[in-house]
């Protein structure tokens, strides 16, 4: 599945993660962070995320993630919910 | 796809946000939320309360609130405040506070303005340490370095030795109350119970106009005999009944414990194991149970003394309290604090008091039942719905045993931080 529009889920509230999902011409899934740990946590982040969108059959997107502390189940979810909003 | 088991949670989220850009569309300025930063799934609680109106008072003593709300779900007690400044002036200014002020670190203040929060890295600041070890929290949350156990004990560590003075913790025992939930018929932040006259916001209200009058009690002078302390008191409370109606619009929400509270920390300023020097001072009580004409009772505890010889919370006062208040102080202090127990504890106080608001609905046998109840559902978190709905079927609402809770609570944390 490609992502087709830009869709949003999270926050940019503590302990949440605000996700961008966006069509990438590329036709690859490409991962931009931010993230107050990324130093300690940046590449943990990112394979979360990678993992969450080939779960759900995403081949190809732009995927922006400010993240603010958020915990791996929150992570999950805000990924998955912005995926939904693409239907 | 499941709905993630936390999706209100996380939805309340993005409700908060939405909710923080519109009003900082309709003001133009920066908008200030407040919030405990307690971990666990209770994040209602007297502790986060207490946090939270502290703060409230200094920012509103400091900066120019042009508007204020607050919100109790899922995410917990949220207060908003809009704030006539410049946004980065205000979050340095919230910086400060943060760091300075003991209670800090139990409170994040976030401002919110043109889409996002203002971040302390931006202002050149450092990321919040951790309670527990010092290390940036936000480490030590995604390791989950530290037990949640051992975060929560820091966290009230934290709280209790910023209460200041008594009143601090009579502030922290009634919001506790308060925010209790479930209360079996009492008003919660999340239901009003049984009462159509009143919410949470009717009892916050209530305690921010009683509490300043409960500094006056140091003030009254020992140099003279109890009953005219006690007559002293009474002049004290009904002032403080007249400051309680007026937030409320006429509703009782803290008659009891007005009463409870003016006794108590007079006789632990006649003696700090203050039972006996309580009984001393509840003396002229007695006068009022013999000037009472059995024929024409003058109020509902007087139709109770008649009919049932229950002298209600007079009665109680004059034995010092005992033995429930012992029996009931051993057993908060024989678990650490936690919702649950908190529960447990004024379930455990509804069992044994001769509550005047049940008997006067249900008489002495209604009491009875209700205790019986109340005892049943102690320690059996499953069966507390049932007991809530029981209450709610019988109209049964403890008034008496909450004040009486949070009597406990004040005696356990004043001990606690040696403040008596
Ligand atoms: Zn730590």
């Amino acid at each position: 599945m490609n992502i087709t529009q830009t869709t949003q889920a999270g926050t940019l509230e503590s302990n949440d993660i605000l996700v961008t999902l966006k069509p990438n011409p590329e036709g690859t899934i490409e991962i931009h962070l931010q993230s107050v740990v990324l130093k300690q946590f940046g590449k943990q982040i990112k394979a979360i995320i990678l993992s969450t969108l080939q779960n759900h059959g995403i081949t190809s997107c732009l995927c922006e993630c400010e993240d603010k502390g958020a915990l791996d189940h929150v992570i999950i979810a805000r990924v998955e919910s912005a995926i939904q909003r693409q239907l | 796809m499941n709905p993630h088991p936390n999706h209100t949670f996380l939805q309340a989220k993005e409700d908060l946000v939405k909710h923080k850009q519109a009003l900082f569309t309709q003001y133009e300025k920066p908008v200030l939320s407040l919030q405990a930063n307690m971990v666990g799934e209770h994040k209602l609680s007297g502790w986060s309360a207490w946090v939270i109106i502290t703060f409230e008072k200094l920012i509103q003593s400091s900066m120019k609130v042009v508007y204020k709300e607050r919100i109790f779900n899922e995410l917990g007690f949220i207060s908003l405040l809009v704030i006539d400044d410049d946004p980065s002036h205000l979050k340095q200014a919230c910086i400060q506070l943060e760091e300075t002020k003991t209670s800090g670190r139990c409170i994040d203040l976030d401002v919110y303005a043109k889409g996002r929060n203002l971040s302390r890295y931006d202002l050149g600041f450092d990321e919040r340490k951790c309670l527990v070890c010092d290390e940036m929290a936000r480490v030590c949350i995604r390791t989950q370095k530290h037990t949640q156990k051992e975060v929560i004990h820091a966290y009230q560590q934290c709280l209790i030795t910023s209460f200041q003075s008594k009143v601090d913790i009579v502030h922290f025992a009634l919001l506790s109350e308060c925010m209790l939930t479930p209360k079996f018929g009492l008003v919660t932040p999340r239901s009003s119970g049984i009462h159509q006259d009143m919410n949470i916001h009717t009892f916050l209200k209530s305690i921010d106009a009683i509490l300043p009058y409960f500094n006056e009690v140091e003030f009254i002078s020992l140099d003279q005999n109890t009953h005219e302390i006690f007559s002293q008191l009474r002049l004290l409370g009904q002032r403080m009944e007249n400051a309680m109606f007026e937030a409320t619009q006429g509703v009782n929400t803290h008659k009891g414990a007005i009463f409870l509270f003016l006794m108590v920390l007079m006789a632990q300023r006649m003696s700090p194991s203050f039972t006996s020097s309580l009984i001393e001072l509840a003396q002229p009580l007695l006068e009022d149970f013999k000037q009472m004409d059995p024929h024409h009772p003058q109020s509902e505890g007087e139709r109770q003394f008649h009919q049932y010889q229950s002298q209600g919370v007079r009665g109680w006062v004059l034995k010092g309290g005992e033995p429930l208040l012992s029996n009931t102080l051993s057993f908060y202090a024989s678990q650490p604090d936690s919702h649950d127990h908190q529960v447990n504890t004024l379930l455990n106080i509804m069992s044994q008091c001769e509550d005047s608001t049940i008997i006067k609905k249900r008489g002495w046998e209604g009491l009875l039942d209700f205790q019986a109840h109340a005892q049943a559902a102690m320690n059996h978190p499953e069966s507390w719905f049932d007991f809530e709905q029981y209450c709610l079927d019988h109209h049964f609402s403890a008034g008496g045993s909450a004040d009486i809770f949070a009597l406990v609570l004040y005696l356990h944390y004043s001990k606690e931080r040696n403040l008596l």
